[in-house]
């Protein structure tokens, strides 16, 4: 079935079939920053901008996002480059697979938290799991994104 | 501090940009869309033969292409190196746990292979199984009794590995008169441990894309610890001439040991062989969690025998490692996590190592970061918790009586090297106990009087050794090639797992060519072009294939300078300076930069032979790296809940080459090993022994706020031995925390936890029988 939708900006139509996934659709639509860990909703490393809020997308119907507005690394531009350079910066990458997952996760905790404090940061990013970096880095690579303009 | 100028410095990922930005790095990125998908059909019972297999009805599915079994599958083989026993085929008609892989299903799209692997018809015979491993050895179930006859054994393993008692391996090491000794101790302590199977959970699951490339040549694309290893199992497991076949490592999303078993890569290469179509097989994460291995099961027992001040005099352990269904590395597992985890306390009389590995129904044990070493440090540390209790001694007391120090040998560190002692070269352990000591505030809390209230805490200590490399076995190889445009390419067959040594090998030659890391190109790994390397495992990439890159480096910049005074007519021993990357005479008349040597070397007139070096670095010693861990522990009396607030560790990895990495690399480390300690287990179903816990929702992990604060120090020694002084540091973190833990256990309540994990439940039960007035846990 046909679907609509504006991926990283551009308006484009879908052609899906009613058991597809999410994550699985924007991988075939240019979109490899979305990675599939569990496909379960457990790890977070296929998080997306859906109408401007985090979600897995390995739990989304692809049905389901008809009409709606996706957001993928791929678009996320200059802010995705200041993040990634926040943890690459720290060396916060181990095998990195959980990177663009955290990206994602890291620009929509800038426009949904205000001032956040440490605590606050490390329960936003609690959702996406990393098995190689501890974690901690990630806060700070955060923390260290709060302060750029 | 130095006058280092690449190493020492944080420097990001090479690959980190690309990776945070989500480019097509990952071999699920690279792959075909006219690849046929491949998915594997489980045994679905621990222990079952398939009777009868039908697939009339799978065929229909549009869309399939071909069903694979044992009959498509001669070869005795192993899935791993070829030192270990050949005990299965790519296929095979007899599962042996539940998750074996027993036949393919491949056709023209995910949904038809799945729905075509579903409509299969088996009947399975089902055996009873084997599950408790402490009962396997002399079993009347022996799994692989139906087929002991076409198995082969490397004649090295022979009288040690017993497949019909269900015997992996028996090592047996005595130095001094054991008996002797403990009789003549003041002390005598006596402990057991259990450490669970763990599951490495990489976040990109296992998987595996295959085709034939323009030449003819069977190409492997994927994410493998272990490239040339790889290649020859897999031309080994299907029978066809290894240099045919060709190995491309892709951007590994996780490694910790379990992408160096080869099996999913022999069965993607077998569809591709049998119908010359490219192949990819993904792994859904029940499967890898189901299919592929875990972190060896220990039972361990060890008798330490001290004099009254607690100084070590004797230890005797004795143990058994569950192998699960087949043997793969279990024996190296066995005796290397022995070499790496009692290098810990050489300084003793007499020293007595038994331990089996024997076979079970479960999930078979592979390499996990850590490779038996956590498991015995384990055993050390909690023997030494109970002798420093029962002599009334601090445990650091303890610990710095009896650790390794620089001078130290003792034939358990020898390795593979029997008759040729192995010292410790360098060591700053003792250093690194008080620094974890001080962080964590050890003199006001260790001994701070209990609070009345349901909420305490307690603070404790772990120490832990492993090792670099695989001494007298493993080399490090590396080419350096001068390109055209000036700029460098290294040539490596190591295998960046996530870890960034692709990273701090280019920073290493960076630092001897005295070149920018941006002039200079990796190449690592692919069987076509690089040079041999025999994996990523024991913590060598550094070290060894490090070590390596240095002299490759050197041979690279003795050739340069060599050439540059060729090519402008001077004398062999004019000296040169070479500054930002051009050269000069000592009297400051300009020469030229790397482009314009490369112009005139490179090109028609006045040029020479390609500048092209190769070296290699013998793993001799294989140093110890060593850590110690302070964890601080809250618990709620009531409940059994407790939190790690805090841990602080400190860190001789040698010479730090990458700060930014090696704390991750350290946090990352420890963090999976909370995960082993507080909750990371398998488990079976008491009835049916079905694996329990197979995805990411029953099987936690460690998340975000599981975390407690970190503190990371590296109190840095100078190995000798190591490239510019470093030793290693992918396994050593995971050793401390489990001891740390339930030693900040025992501080709070008084109650001994040897037995890993430590759940609320474990904690709860051991509370109530403690008031109760039962004996401790
Ligand atoms: S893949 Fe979507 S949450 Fe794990
Ligand atoms: S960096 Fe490997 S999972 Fe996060």
């Amino acid at each position: 079935m046909k679907i609509q939708v504006t991926l990283n900006g551009k308006k484009q139509e879908w052609d899906v079939t009613p058991n597809e996934y999410l994550a699985d659709t924007l991988r075939a639509h240019g979109c490899p920053s979305v990675k599939i860990s569990c496909g379960d909703g457990a790890c977070g490393t296929c998080t997306v901008l859906l109408n401007g809020k985090p979600m897995v997308s390995c739990e989304v119907l692809s049905v389901r996002a008809d009409g709606a507005e996706i957001v993928t690394v791929e678009g996320l531009e200059e802010e995705a480059d200041k993040i990634v350079d926040c943890l690459t910066r720290l060396g916060g990458e181990g095998c990195g697979w959980c990177a663009p997952g955290f990206v994602v996760l890291a620009y929509a905790l800038k426009r949904e938290l205000h001032n956040p404090t440490y605590d606050e940061v490390k329960a936003y990013l609690n959702g996406n799991l990393c098995r190689c970096t501890g974690y901690i880095v990630r806060i700070e690579a955060v923390l260290e994104y709060l302060q750029m303009p | 501090m130095s006058d280092f100028k690449y190493i020492t410095k944080q420097t990001p990922r090479i690959e980190g940009k690309a990776l945070g930005l989500g480019h097509p790095l990952y071999m699920a990125d690279q792959v075909r869309s006219d690849a046929v998908v491949v998915k594997a059909v489980h045994c679905p019972y621990p222990f079952a033969e398939v009777e009868s297999l039908d697939s009339g009805i799978a065929e229909k599915v549009p869309g399939f292409v071909r069903l694979f079994t044992w009959e498509d599958t001669g070869i005795i083989t192993n899935f791993g190196w070829n030192y270990t026993p050949f005990e299965r085929h790519v296929l095979n008609r007899v599962g042996r746990y539940e998750g074996d892989v027993v036949a393919l299903v491949a056709a023209e799209t995910e949904e038809a292979a799945e729905r075509a692997r579903r409509l299969l018809k088996i009947k399975w015979k089902i055996h009873r199984p084997v599950m408790d491993f402490t009962q396997a050895l002399g079993s009347d179930v022996v799994v692989h009794g139906d087929h002991l006859d076409e198995m082969y054994i490397q004649p090295q393993l022979a009288g040690h590995y017993l497949p019909q008692k269900n015997q992996v391996h028996y090592s047996c090491r005595e130095y001094g008169d054991i008996e002797g000794v403990l009789a003549q101790c003041d002390h005598v302590t006596h402990v057991k441990v259990y450490t669970p199977q763990q599951i490495h959970t990489q976040l990109e699951t296992h998987r595996c894309y295959t085709y034939y490339d323009d030449r003819g040549f069977l190409t492997i694309s994927a994410p493998t610890q272990a490239a040339d290893a790889m290649q020859e199992d897999v031309a080994r497991s299907l029978g066809i001439d290894r240099r045919k076949l060709r190995v491309i490592k892709t951007q590994v999303g996780g490694g910790f040991g379990g992408k160096n078993i080869f099996s999913p890569y022999c069965w993607c290469a077998l569809v591709t062989y049998l119908t010359k179509r490219p192949a990819v097989l993904i792994f859904s994460r029940e499967e890898a969690m189901a299919t592929i291995g875990t972190r060896h099961e220990y039972m361990l027992e060890l008798t330490v025998g001290t004099d009254r001040d607690g100084t070590f005099r004797a230890i005797d352990s004795s143990g058994i490692q569950n192998a699960g269904a087949y043997s793969e590395i279990s024996e190296d597992v066995l005796e290397t996590g022995i070499k790496n985890s009692y290098s810990l306390f050489p300084r003793v009389d007499a020293m007595r190592i038994r331990q089996y590995s024997v076979f079970t129904n479960k999930l078979e044990g592979c390499a996990f970061r850590g490779f038996g070493a956590t498991q015995n440090c384990f055993l050390l540390n909690v023997a030494a918790r109970h002798l420093a209790d029962e002599l009334g001694l601090d445990l650091s007391e303890v610990f710095l009586k009896n650790i390794a120090r620089v001078g130290d040998s003792h034939p358990v560190m020898n390795g593979w090297m029997e008759d040729d002692p192995a010292y410790v070269e360098s060591s700053t352990l003792a250093e690194c106990i008080q620094r974890s000591m001080e962080l964590i505030g050890w003199e006001e809390k260790r001994n701070a009087t209990p609070p009345s209230g349901t909420i305490v805490r307690g603070v404790g200590i772990g120490v832990a050794s492993h090792a670099s490399g695989v001494p007298r076995v493993d080399r490090g190889n590396v080419n350096i090639a001068m390109n055209a445009d000036g700029s460098f390419c290294v040539f490596s067959g190591h295998a960046d797992i996530g870890t960034g040594s692709n990273t701090v090998m280019l920073q290493i030659v960076a630092e001897v060519l005295e070149v920018s890391p941006d002039h200079i190109h990796l190449f690592a790994a692919d069987t076509a072009c690089t040079p041999f390397d025999p994996g990523t495992y024991a913590s060598s990439n550094v070290y060894r294939c490090g070590g390596a890159a240095k002299l490759a480096a050197e041979k690279m910049k003795k050739l340069l300078w060599k050439s540059v005074r060729e090519t402008s007519g001077l004398p062999e021993n004019e000296p040169l300076v070479f500054r930002d990357e051009v050269f000069y005479r000592e009297n400051g008349e300009r020469l030229m930069d790397l482009i314009e040597f490369a112009d005139k070397w490179g090109f028609y007139w006045g040029g020479g032979d390609p500048l092209v070096v190769g070296a290699s670095f013998p793993d001799t010693f294989a140093p110890s790296p060593y850590v110690a861990s302070c964890a601080e522990v809250e618990v709620d009396r009531e409940t059994g809940v407790y939190r790690v607030l805090r841990m602080s560790s400190a860190i001789d990895c040698g010479r730090v080459l990458n700060p930014g990495n090696a704390r991750i690399q350290a946090m990352g480390g420890i963090t999976q090993s909370i995960g082993m300690t507080m909750f990371e287990e398998i488990k079976y179903g008491k009835t049916d022994y079905r694996m329990l816990n197979r995805d990411l929702q029953s099987y936690k992990i460690p998340c975000q706020m599981d975390m407690p604060l970190l503190d990371i120090e590296f109190i840095e020694s100078c190995e000798p031995s190591g490239p510019f002084g470093a030793k290693s540091l992918g396994e050593i973190a995971t050793g401390s925390p489990a001891p740390a833990i339930s030693d900040a256990l025992f501080n709070a309540l008084g109650i001994h936890f040897d037995s890993l994990p430590i759940t609320p439940e474990k904690v709860l039960k051991a509370i109530q029988e403690k008031e109760g007035g039962h004996a401790d846990s």
